[in-house]
């Protein structure tokens, strides 16, 4: 774990004594890393201003349910953020994140994550998703990072539901062989 | 459909942390995540690999008002000035920890010396507190039939200034954590419980570095350095 995640890991673990000095650091440090989650996911700022507020007061109550072997600090927050608004999208029945004027926030261009550490979790990922078809890799980053349904990615990449599912389906498979592969010692 | 095949839990963890699996599907899934301790690695296995996908997402900071609600709704009011209840009640912290530090060390003398010893010490619940090293530096037993508590140092050396550590049980319902007492560095310690104290349902127990005496206010001051899960033994 490297300095700034035991800084975080820190911080958590003095949220579950109460300390809300602790926990207003805790925001300060990582809040536009999850909003921009958030706004990326909604693609609309009022949802997104709810969402980071459950985000947090989610993360106050549980802290104590963070555990730092399974992960870091920034990837359990993260993931709470995301399911918060994965749940508000799957309950909207109308597009309103389509209506509002959002910017694209998701970076689809890969030459600027070359410097990545190729060794790290991130680097690994990076060079799984490489290797995928550029149909596919499309669907994974927009699934994850935009939140799209099978249906909207059918209509966005203009390809029929099935094969959008096999290829969401298939490259799960093929970044875990990947990424098997990859970090084997 | 048979959930038990690990090819399968492996696609549908993946679709569920990627957000492609929705509505009844989603339901089911969440419905088998509750029983399936396997399928809860899973979900963790992709939750953790995909997560750098999110470095792909350009940060953006919240407008202020966000915060200002999340701080009234955790109870903090106005946390601009980051004032804690006895600074604002105008008294000094400074000139209150001396006297704090006393009480609660002549206190924890007179529990420690009026203590009768005891001549069992059953533990019904047992912890021990490592560092990030794995290296265990505590060993902690609780006794509830004589409501005691023992402190064992292991491998932990004073701090070599006057800070101190304590000793916080966190309560289940997630209300303020409970202080313990201070840690030794030197001798196991035992010292009496108060009979309130929920084990049971304890979330864990944690150590934070307080000054001299002990935190002043009766909720942790410093920085909090070790985590410890409780585990009950022979069934309590």
């Amino acid at each position: 774990m490297d300095v700034n995640n035991r800084q975080l890991a820190e911080w958590l673990m003095a949220c579950t004594l109460s300390d809300k000095r602790a926990f207003a650091r805790l925001y300060t440090a990582t809040s536009p890393k999850l909003y921009g989650i958030l706004v990326a996911l909604l693609k609309n700022r009022t949802d997104a201003d709810e969402a980071l507020q459950e985000t947090y007061l989610n993360i106050w109550k549980n802290a104590a349910s963070y555990n730092p072997e399974r992960g870091e600090p920034m990837a359990w927050m993260s993931n709470i953020a995301r399911f918060r608004a994965l749940d508000l999208l799957r309950k909207q029945t109308t597009r309103r994140r389509y209506e509002d004027d959002y910017q694209q926030t998701v970076s689809h261009d890969d030459r600027q994550l070359l410097a990545i550490d190729e060794h790290s979790d991130g680097g690994v990922l990076e060079n799984c998703i490489q290797r995928l078809q550029e149909q596919a890799r499309r669907c994974v980053i927009m699934a994850y990072c935009e939140g799209y349904t099978h249906e909207e990615l059918s209509h966005k990449l203009d390809a029929p539901i099935g094969t959008v599912k096999s290829w969401v389906r298939r490259s799960l498979k093929r970044l875990r062989e990947c990424i098997h592969e990859l970090s084997a010692p | 459909m048979n959930y038990q095949h690990p090819e399968l839990q492996a696609s549908l963890a993946g679709e569920y942390v990627m957000g492609t699996l929705h509505g009844r599907a989603r339901q089911r899934f969440e419905h088998l995540l509750e029983e399936d301790a396997r399928l809860r690695e899973q979900v963790r296995y992709w939750q953790q690999r995909l997560h750098p996908l999110t470095d792909r997402i350009a940060p953006i900071v919240p407008p202020i008002s966000i915060w200002q609600q999340i701080a009234v709704r955790v109870g903090m009011g106005d946390e601009r000035e980051h004032r804690s209840w006895i600074q604002r009640l105008g008294l000094n912290i400074p000139t209150l920890w001396p006297a704090a530090g006393v009480c609660l060390l002549v206190i924890a003398i007179a529990v420690v010396m009026l203590l009768p010893r005891p001549v069992a010490f059953d533990v019904d619940y047992s912890a021990s507190i490592h560092n990030e090293q794995q290296q265990r530096l505590w060993d902690i037993a609780v006794d509830i039939q004589h409501q005691q508590l023992r402190l064992s140092p292991v491998a932990i050396t004073s701090r070599g200034d006057t800070s101190v550590y304590e000793l916080w049980l966190l309560p289940g319902d997630g209300t303020a954590p409970q202080s313990l007492g201070l840690l030794p560095t030197n001798d196991t310690v035992v010292i009496a419980l108060s009979a309130s104290i929920a084990w049971a349902t304890a979330n864990g127990l944690a150590v934070s570095i307080e000054p001299a005496g002990g935190s002043p206010t009766g909720l942790p001051t410093g920085p909090v350095v070790y985590q410890a899960a409780i585990t009950a033994v022979n069934g309590s």
